[in-house]
This record gives C-alpha cells, sequence and structure tokens, in this order.
C-alpha cells in the first residue's frame, strides 16, 4: 500500500477486497493506491482521506456516511462525469476524480464562510430578498447560476455508448439482502423465474457486514449457504451491480447497471430494498468521523478499513452495541457507549461491553461533536443527560475520540413502492415510516417491512416468495411462517433529535437544513409537512430525503402541535438514485424510411431533407452549405420541369387499396368529395377532415375497378389515414378490404412538356398519347415488363405521369427512364423544386398550408366538398360552420417588393395592428419573376388586389397584395397539353 | 441458403432472405384458397403452421395470411398460386412491401431484447408463435420457426426501412458478436 495507509486491517477483514490487486488512481491530482474490490470512497478512507465534497449551502466539509450509496455527501466528479457515488465507484487503475462543490480546494475551502453568514441566510431568504432595489435580480441571478448546481458538465465530452434492454420475469426481488434471497429462493423453488436485482456487486446485503446480536462467524456461514443456493439455482437470474431506480404501472422496473437501462416487465414483484440508518441530531452531526452504525460495520468488514482510533458509540438499539463490538474486535478503543434510551437497550451486549471494559450510559446523548482543524474531523463529543421527556440538560462533559458512531434507528427504503402508489406513513408502532398500499402484485418483505431480526426477515422474504409463487398460480408444497417482528419497536427511536442553542444541528445535510430552519419555516406559517419542505427545500437534494424526511417529518409535527401518527411525507418520484443523461437517452431508435431509389439520388448529387421518417431528396446541388448554389440548382430544377421532363421520386406518398362491393360508398363517407359515380380508369382528388370539420389529409383516388380504389395520402399521413379507415369501418361495417400498400408500391412523377415523349420510348401497352390518356385518366399495363398504375395528375402544373411501381422493381424503372431520357437531358428534380412548382398552381400542402382548425371554406377548397351527400367524417361540423361568421382565408399573394426583406413560413398577417392570419409558404417564383406565398388573411384582405402587411424578422413589415391563384398558368393548360 | 451456412445454436447470425420467395393473402374468406392448396392452416391468429409443400403460412389474423418459401428449399413459383381476386379473397405483395431477415441462434432473444418489448425467449415465445409488434419503434412481424433443431426468428418489416433495421441489428448483434451470413 502506499506511504498514506494507516487505516487498513489485516485479514480476515475485508470480504469484497482482493489484496494481491493493487490500484493506483487518483484524487485531487495526488495518488493513491487501493485493493482490487475497493470502491473509491473506501480506498481513500484507508489512506486517511475521508474528505470527499462541500456541502452545498455552507460548503461544510463532508465525508461518505453509509458507505452503500445513499447520501450525496459521497459525490465525486470522475472526468466528465459529475455527481459519481464515490462510496460505489470501484477503483481502477488510471482513475482520477475530484471532489466538489469548493472555492479555492477541497481541503481549504473559501466558501466555507458563507457559513458565518448562515444567521443572514434563515429558511427561505431567497423567496424574501434579492428583488428590490428594482433591476437588482439580473446581478443576483449572475451570482446565483455560477453557484447553483453540483459538478460541472463537459459540453463536449464523448457521449459514449448507452443503450437498453428488456427484460421479463415471472418474479422481480428488489434487493439481494436476507429477505431478498429468502424469497428467490422460494419464489424459484415454487417454479417461478427470479431476476434478483441488487446495486452492490454482492450478493447479502447486511449478512455481509451486520452481526444481528450473534457471532459475526454464524452470519458469514449463513450468507454463503444462501448466496451459494441462489447461485445454483437455474430459476433465479442475478443482476447484481444493477440498481432499480424507478417502479411503474404493470411492474414495470427501470434498472441502470453500468451503461445500459434494463426494462424489466414482472408479473410480481417483491421489495426488499431495506431500509436506511437515520441521522442523530446534534451540533456539529455532520462532520467527518461521525458515522452511522452500518456504515462503520461495511468499512470493517466489506473493506478492511479502520473507521477510527478512539470511538464513541450513541445508540438507542441493539445494532449500536453491535458496532461497538465490531469496533472492539478490529483494534479500535471504545470510550463510551452513549444509550439515548431511558434503559440501556440490550443488557446482555451492554454487559459483555461492560466487561470488555467499555463505559455504558444511558439516559444521555451526545449533545455535540466538537469539530477538528477546519471541521474537517472531531476530536471529541460531549455528552449530557436527558430528562424524562428526553432533552438534553447539563453541562455535558466531553469525551475525547475521533470517531462517533451513532445507531438510533431506520427508515424504510420503500421509495421505489411509492413511484407506483405507495405512501410512506408515520407509524407509532414502530416509531418510523410504514410503506402503505402496494401496487397490485407486489408486496414487501424484510426490513423495509419492518423486519429487523434475522429469523423474522429471513421467514418474512420466504412468505413472500410463496406468496408471489401463489399469485402467479404456482401451488409451493412449503407453507409460510412470517409473523411481525415482535422486536421492531425497540429499533427506532422516536425523537433522535437534540437541539442545540448554537445551532449546526443539521436534519438534511444535502441542504444544509438546521432544526432551527424547519422551526422557522413551521413560524413563519409553513406548517404542514408538504409545504415546510417546499419552503425550506428539506428532503428536496440529491438524497431526496432518505435521511432527513422522517426527522424532519418529526420536527415540524412537533412544532407545530401536529399529531405523528398517521402523518405523511411527499411524494415519491423516480428516480430513486441519480440516473446518467445517457443512460436516460441512451440508444434511441428513430426509424428512417428510405425509397428504392435512395442511393441513386446519393450517387447523383442529392442533398436529403426529413419528411416524417423519410429522407427525401431535397435537391440535388451536392452540398448544403453554399446557399447561392444550391438555389441556382434547384430554380435549374424547376426549369427542366416547367420546359423539358424531370423526374421526382414520389415513393414517400402513401397508398391505400380499398376492395369490395361498398368500397365507393366508403370513400363516400371517408372523404368530402363523390365517389359513387367516378369512372373506372380515372382519378378524383380526395379530401379528408375529421369530425370536426378540419382538414386532416388529401390524396388522389385512383378507381382501377367497380370495386377497387387505389388511393394516395400524403406522406406523413399515411398511417393515420391507414388507421382511421380500419376504424371507421369497424364502425360502419361496410362490405370492404383496406390494405395499406405505402411500401408496395414506389413512385416516380414524370413531369414536364417532353414528358409523353419520354413515356412513349418506352415498351409499354399503355396509349400515353392525349387523347388515350387524358388528363386525370388512370391506366394499369406494363412499362419495359413492370407493372404499373399510371395515373395523369398535375401537381406541379405540367403534363405529366405518376407511374407507381412495385417497390422490388421501382429502381430498374427509374433507371430505364433516365437511359430513355438522356436524349432529353432528362434531370432528378427534389422536393425543393416540387414545392415551388405545386406553389406556383396554388396547390396546398397538407400541414404545411392547413392546421387542424383549418376547414374546407378556409383553404378554397369548398369545390371538393359534396355537400348532397348524405354523410361524410365531418359534415355536421363543416355544415354548422357555415352558418358562423368566417375567420380567415388562406390567399395566394405577391410582395411588392421582391427585393425586399423576404418572409417566411408562420410570419404574421396584421390588419390594424392586430394579428389576422400567417404565411403558410412563401417562394421566389423565377418562372412569375415576383415573390409569392400563401396566407391566412382576414376575409375582407381576400379580395384579389387587396394589400395587406406582413411582419418579418426584426419587426420590420413588408406589403403583400392578394393575387388569385393559380399564379402560374391560370387556364390549367399545360396540364392538360 | 445452404445447409452448411446454418448457424451453429450458439452463434447468433442474421441473414437477409428478402431475395426469397414470400407472399400474403388476405380477405374475409380465404378457406377456397387454402382448400385448394391443400393446407392446414388453424384458426389461431398470430401462429404460424407449417404445410406438406415447405411453405410455412403465419395467420397474422382471421382475414390474413403472410406466406414463406422454405429457405433451405426454396422453389420459386412454389409460394404464388394463381388466385381469383375478389375482395374476399386476394393476394399481397409482400415479396415488395416487407423485407425478410433470419436471425439465428441461442443469443437471439437476448439480442431482440434489446430492440423489442415482446419476451421472445423460448420459453415464453413457442416454435411458429407470431408478434406483430415494434422492432426499434418500427412495425414488425416476428415469427419464430427454428432450422433443423436451430432457433431461428424470422423477423419482416416494412421495405422502406430494411437499411434502418439492418444497422440497429448489427449494433445489436456486436454484443454477441454476431455474424452476418451470406445466401
Amino acid at each position: 500500500m502506499n506511504k498514506r495507509a494507516s487505516n487498513r486491517l489485516p485479514e480476515p477483514w475485508g470480504s469484497v477486497i482482493d489484496r494481491d490487486h493493487t490500484i493506483s488512481f487518483q484524487f485531487e491530482g495526488k495518488d493513491y493506491r487501493g485493493y482490487a474490490g475497493d470502491t473509491l470512497a473506501s480506498a481513500l478512507a484507508a489512506s486517511g482521506q475521508w474528505l470527499l465534497s462541500r456541502s452545498f449551502k455552507y460548503h461544510r466539509p463532508r465525508a461518505a456516511l453509509t458507505f452503500a450509496g445513499l447520501e450525496a455527501n459521497s459525490y465525486v466528479q470522475v472526468g466528465d462525469r459529475p455527481n459519481v457515488l464515490a462510496d460505489l465507484l470501484p477503483i481502477a487503475d488510471g482513475l482520477s476524480a475530484v471532489g466538489q462543490n469548493y472555492l479555492g480546494s477541497l481541503n481549504r475551502d473559501y466558501a466555507i464562510h458563507a457559513g458565518r453568514l448562515a444567521r443572514f441566510l434563515p429558511v427561505g431568504f431567497y423567496y424574501r430578498a434579492f428583488f428590490r432595489p428594482q433591476g437588482i435580480w439580473p446581478l443576483w441571478e449572475r451570482f446565483f447560476r455560477r453557484a447553483a448546481g453540483l459538478g460541472k458538465i463537459n459540453p463536449n465530452a464523448d457521449p459514449g455508448y448507452f443503450d437498453k434492454q428488456y427484460l421479463f420475469a415471472d418474479v422481480a426481488v428488489i434487493g439481494g439482502g436476507p429477505a431478498g434471497l429468502s424469497a428467490a429462493l422460494s419464489a424459484a423453488g415454487a417454479g417461478a423465474g427470479v431476476v434478483l436485482i441488487e446495486e452492490a456487486a454482492m450478493l447479502g446485503g447486511a449478512l455481509n457486514y451486520a452481526r444481528f446480536q450473534r457471532e459475526r462467524s454464524e452470519i458469514q456461514s449463513l450468507r454463503d449457504d444462501l448466496v451459494a443456493r441462489v447461485q445454483a439455482n437455474d430459476n433465479i437470474r442475478i443482476l447484481a451491480g444493477a440498481t432499480c431506480t424507478g417502479w411503474f404501472t404493470d411492474n414495470w422496473l427501470a434498472i441502470g447497471r453500468s451503461n445500459r437501462l434494463y426494462k424489466l416487465r414482472a408479473k410480481y414483484v417483491i421489495a426488499c430494498t431495506g431500509s436506511v440508518e437515520q441521522t442523530m441530531v446534534f451540533r456539529n452531526n455532520d462532520l467527518p468521523g461521525v458515522l452511522p452504525a452500518s456504515g462503520v460495520q461495511r468499512l470493517l468488514r466489506l473493506y478492511a478499513v479502520r473507521p477510527g482510533k478512539q470511538a464513541v458509540v450513541a445508540t438507542a438499539n441493539a445494532e449500536g452495541y453491535d458496532a461497538a463490538l465490531d469496533l472492539l474486535a478490529a483494534g479500535v478503543s471504545v470510550q463510551a457507549v452513549i444509550d439515548i434510551n431511558r434503559s440501556v437497550a440490550n443488557p446482555q451486549l451492554a454487559e459483555r461491553l461492560s466487561a470488555m471494559g467499555v463505559a455504558v450510559h444511558h439516559s444521555c446523548t451526545v449533545s455535540e461533536a466538537i469539530p477538528g482543524a477546519g471541521l474537517r474531523s472531531i476530536t471529541g463529543v460531549v455528552v449530557n443527560q436527558l430528562t424524562e421527556s428526553g432533552e438534553v440538560t447539563g453541562d455535558g462533559r466531553k469525551i475525547d475520540c475521533d470517531l462517533l458512531v451513532t445507531s438510533v434507528g431506520y427508515a424504510p427504503l420503500g421509495q421505489l413502492v411509492c413511484h407506483c402508489g405507495g405512501e410512506f406513513i408515520y407509524d407509532d408502532d414502530v416509531n418510523s415510516f410504514s410503506v402503505r398500499n402496494c401496487p397490485p402484485d407486489s408486496t414487501l418483505a424484510g426490513s423495509v417491512n419492518h423486519r429487523y431480526a434475522l429469523e423474522a426477515v429471513l421467514a418474512d422474504g420466504r412468505s413472500a416468495g410463496l406468496d408471489a409463487a401463489r399469485a402467479l398460480g404456482l401451488d409451493p408444497a412449503a407453507a409460510a411462517d412470517a409473523g411481525p417482528d415482535p422486536g421492531a419497536a425497540g429499533i427506532n427511536h422516536p425523537y433522535p433529535i437534540f437541539p442545540h442553542r448554537k445551532g449546526k444541528d443539521f436534519v438534511d445535510f444535502d441542504e444544509d437544513q438546521t432544526v432551527a430552519d424547519l422551526q422557522n419555516a413551521v413560524a413563519d406559517g409553513f406548517a404542514h409537512a408538504e409545504l415546510a419542505k417546499r419552503y425550506s427545500t428539506v428532503g428536496m437534494g440529491p438524497s431526496q430525503g432518505r435521511l432527513s424526511s422522517l426527522n424532519a417529518l418529526r420536527i415540524v409535527q412537533r412544532y407545530n402541535g401536529g399529531i405523528l401518527a398517521g402523518a405523511s411525507v411527499t411524494t415519491q418520484r423516480p428516480p430513486f438514485k441519480p440516473v446518467s443523461f445517457g443512460v436516460l437517452a441512451g440508444r434511441s431508435f428513430e426509424p428512417e424510411r428510405l425509397t428504392p431509389m435512395h442511393e441513386w439520388h446519393a450517387d447523383h448529387g442529392a442533398v436529403f431533407m426529413p419528411a416524417g421518417m423519410w429522407q427525401r431528396a431535397a435537391h440535388y446541388a451536392g452540398a448544403k452549405d453554399q446557399a447561392a448554389a444550391v438555389a441556382e440548382k434547384i430554380a435549374e430544377e424547376v426549369a427542366t420541369i416547367r420546359g423539358n421532363v424531370g423526374v421526382i421520386d414520389v415513393s414517400p406518398l402513401g397508398g391505400i387499396e380499398i376492395r369490395g362491393p361498398d368500397a365507393a360508398e366508403f370513400l363516400n363517407r371517408m372523404y368530402t368529395f363523390a365517389y359513387q359515380k367516378q369512372p373506372v380508369a380515372r382519378c378524383r382528388y380526395l379530401l379528408m377532415t375529421d369530425d370536426a370539420g378540419g382538414i386532416i389529409d388529401d390524396g388522389v383516388a385512383c378507381r382501377l375497378g367497380d370495386e377497387h380504389f387505389y388511393v394516395t395520402t400524403t406522406t406523413t399521413g399515411s398511417d393515420a389515414v391507414f388507421r382511421n379507415m380500419l376504424r371507421r369501418n369497424a364502425e360502419w361495417g361496410l362490405e370492404i378490404d383496406v390494405l395499406n400498400v405505402s411500401s408496395t408500391y414506389a413512385g416516380m412523377n414524370i413531369a414536364g412538356p417532353n414528358s409523353r415523349q419520354l413515356m412513349e420510348q418506352m415498351e409499354s401497352d399503355i396509349d400515353f398519347s392525349k387523347d388515350a390518356f387524358p388528363y386525370l385518366a388512370a391506366r394499369q399495363g406494363m412499362v419495359n415488363g413492370i407493372p404499373v398504375i399510371a395515373m395523369r395528375v398535375g401537381f406541379v402544373g405540367e403534363l405529366g405521369y405518376e407511374l407507381h411501381v412495385p417497390w422490388s422493381n421501382a429502381l430498374t424503372l427509374w433507371e430505364q427512364l433516365f437511359a430513355a431520357g438522356a436524349g432529353f437531358d432528362i434531370r432528378p428534380v427534389g422536393v425543393e423544386a416540387q414545392r415551388i412548382l405545386r406553389l406556383e398552381k396554388g396547390h396546398i400542402i397538407i400541414g404545411q398550408d392547413t392546421d387542424e382548425l383549418t376547414m374546407p371554406r378556409d383553404a378554397a377548397l369548398d369545390w371538393a366538398v359534396a355537400t348532397a351527400k348524405p354523410y361524410f367524417v365531418g359534415k355536421p361540423a363543416i355544415g354548422f360552420s357555415r352558418t358562423r361568421r368566417q375567420s380567415r382565408q388562406l390567399v395566394g399573394f405577391r410582395l411588392l417588393n421582391s427585393n425586399g426583406p423576404l418572409p417566411e413560413e408562420s410570419h404574421l398577417v396584421i390588419h390594424d395592428d392586430a394579428i389576422v392570419g400567417r404565411v403558410t409558404s412563401v417562394a421566389r417564383s423565377a418562372e412569375l419573376g415576383q415573390v409569392i406565398g400563401l396566407a391566412y388573411v382576414a376575409p375582407e384582405q381576400a379580395r384579389p388586389g387587396t394589400i395587406f402587411r406582413i411582419k418579418v424578422d426584426k419587426g420590420l413589415e413588408v406589403a403583400a397584395q392578394t393575387v388569385q391563384t393559380p399564379f402560374y398558368d391560370p387556364e390549367n393548360l399545360r396540364q392538360a397539353l | 441458403m445452404h445447409r452448411s451456412s446454418m448457424a451453429t445454436d450458439s452463434a447468433l447470425s442474421l441473414i437477409d432472405l428478402s431475395a426469397l420467395p414470400r407472399a400474403g393473402i388476405k380477405g374475409k374468406d380465404l378457406s377456397p384458397w387454402i382448400d385448394a392448396k391443400g393446407y392446414e392452416i388453424g384458426i389461431t391468429a398470430n401462429r404460424a403452421y407449417p404445410q406438406h409443400d415447405g411453405v410455412l403460412v403465419a395467420r397474422l389474423s382471421p382475414a390474413e395470411l403472410m406466406l414463406f418459401s422454405n429457405p433451405l428449399d426454396p422453389a420459386p413459383g412454389a409460394i404464388t398460386n394463381s388466385l381469383a381476386q375478389t375482395y374476399k379473397c386476394y393476394a399481397v405483395r409482400r415479396q415488395d412491401s416487407h423485407y425478410w431477415f433470419a436471425l439465428t441462434g441461442a443469443c437471439s432473444p437476448a439480442m431482440f431484447a434489446k430492440l423489442c418489448g415482446v419476451d421472445l425467449s423460448p420459453d415464453n415465445f413457442a416454435d411458429h408463435a407470431v408478434a406483430q409488434t415494434f422492432v426499434a419503434r418500427a412495425s414488425a412481424v416476428i415469427v419464430r420457426h427454428d432450422l433443423d433443431g436451430t432457433l431461428c426468428y424470422y423477423l419482416l418489416g416494412d421495405s422502406s426501412t430494411i437499411r434502418y433495421m439492418w444497422t440497429c441489428l448489427i449494433d445489436a448483434m456486436n454484443e454477441f458478436d454476431g455474424q452476418v451470413l451470406a445466401l
């Protein structure tokens, strides 16, 4: 070991460390060494370095308490990772960590002088200060932002690889202590598949360090036997080193282990989550050198670390006496045992200690720890007599020591149960919280259920395992033998709180809240525990009140005159322990849909843009960061369609086939237009509204037969439209069958004045001539041996054919089209050009030019509403809306000054200084030589020629004029060529 | 797929079977077609039924079947059949609409557990069970169809997501030393 090593005990102490493997690491820039199996906190403690961090408010020195990762005292920064629990972090070669929340150095923190200002910083001071004089807050805010938070995040840190995995179990047992081991064995013995979750690397829980008022060797044997049986059981999967951080509906457990989040679904959950030793409240109770008994025992038994040389034990139960015996066995001088009960908690153990020369005092308490240099240690304690009512009396006497061990009781670690409907209720029978209202198909076992005696704990676990098996329909042979623990009442002291007139009697270490702070909260009128918590922030730190809520409730109820029995604490919310952002975010899945021509597009310079889950070719400029070149390329693509022939990949359009004798009636009900008389081999526009009359989708209906329609949907609407159709027909019961063929067919829109010539060069049984294949006709046939559905539609306003082709043949046909069109200088055209082309025609895009409140009349689509039909979805609402004044109208506009600032989508339309609408589409049209767009305006602004104002960036306004659409080819001659 | 290229039981392997024949049959009355083929197909949905000609038929619902050729002996044409195209019974182009992957090996359920919320462990997802679910947040059909005693799952999903799903699977397989096998 290194030169600093002074606290390491010889074997057989230290069950988890491997003395044959030495590990070197750094803390605060200094070199240390420890053993494999050590945590950072234990290895530092072995080297005499107890101080790990500074408290949040007063920057007081803080050391680990439980050595079980239950409190924020042990938060350290490891590289880019803040708030790492040093008492859970295994050391590794090269590990480098630093403390948190100090100004200067960890040992010499200049901000500790904040403690001297404590009297000026009473509870809730920030609610009453910093806002006067007017305008001062921004200065304070800068200060607070610097002071707030623990640790440092590196925004440029390598995010690392985190992922998630589902797990499934008949029974999940949370906690691998004696109750959990017992529960897992009995459930698995009955045939259940069990997942056993344990936060520590080693199973056993308290069996690894506690005495249970017996000889340690007996406990160790029991532990080894239970663990061996669990490990040998094929029905039990052990998940060690894993923390269950949340329990959600239907027994969905969130479990973090390393860089993975496990999502466990269990049919039954047994919470054997144990309990956490509570702090004793007295002056300077937060200093390094004051430790709970369980923390001391973990240090001794797991890590072979001697926590001090001279100890005083302050206790209210037998566990404190156990700790004193352990300390003596480890060679620590126990100066005294201070039993704060009226009589000693365990006469047998008291007698045994007395026989070993340890003075045992009852009816007294430690009222103050005497700090060492820099508050980084203690040099002794002050012990006072207690009155019959439990109050400190007399002047007290000093006992020298460098270690004070406290053992005054436990609070159940039932927070996970509370995530899913459970509650903490103060229970006078056990002087602590009890966990009530377990969610369905779950139960508690062990000390979380106030079983502390070893036999009671094991029996409770066995019984819980059998309950689980029965709930699963299994028939366990064994019978339950659990009952209440008669000794539970003597474990928890009802009020281990000894306020000091000089203060520094901390209730909450995270937030530096003292007894006086809670008194003041009650005095300020925040008397209810819920209000006192929020006002004082007690329990709101990273430890989430695990070590403070019980005492805080006791204090608040005492000072507000309330009854403690039945009182509850605030809602416990996940996560139970801090979870890294990486685990929360890790390995998210964002499905991405690609067309069959995606690679072709990429090879031809496409720059892609998202459209829902799709990646679509935006343009073919080859790069997206050269604005002028991109604009030039888009203009070139527009010109290709207007003057020659281009092809747009429209595969992302949705496709749905409707078959059956009621197919036309079905469309009549689903869409606003009329389809009963639509001829076979013809296309018709589709407009879908919801029950409120709002436009939700559009497309084209292609009648392939009397009882067969092929309809297209918007790119992002296909799944919703399909679901909508299935749901509606579940109500209507029409004789139809609906099939989603969105990825059965790819689509390509061949458009431009030369498109007919191109198609006529392809080998096909379809006659593409003007007379044989007129505008809005549809044909089925073969093109170059590939089956197609061909439609003459005019979204971009030119002669064109939209071919819908089986997915697996699409790339072949696409390439054949380009081969055939080489003589025309055929070009691929992207979405950006398509948007300009359709805007020039005044065609809307659902979701961009409409929202869910847009009714057909608002978008000038009344022509697509067949009001004579008896019914379609949305008809009643549309009819009703027509009895009301219209509030807005979608119109075409042009800018009066095309060289001025350009509006963008969602810029506001202003009328009489009121907002009356917004821009939905805007583009510079090279064809028209002006900036054109679509916008919602007030109805009185809808008349062509009306001038209105649009508010653009930087508060500027530009003038626009309402224009009749289409902007381009108003007679629609070109698409009908 | 050649028998020699089958994964051993312990090795996790991914095979793209998308080139092999598959089809769908849909409609309210499939019994005439089933009878004509001489197939034995139970009425239970979300089950697959091996047939005498090597075709595996997965019943996705009372009104929909998905047909897979035998990867060990794919016979083009065996999967397709002349079919009256009525709304009560018509063919569906599953060759186009869905990719078809196979994952084999004992680690497959653990690998799937990184992507899918359905318990696919052999004890809980029997041979020829079918799950219509989400894998890596994309809709998918999973069919367990053990081949020569090797744990095997067919994974089918929307053709447009084939590259996405392939990437997700390769990523999830890394931990298990998974390998890609060629047909």
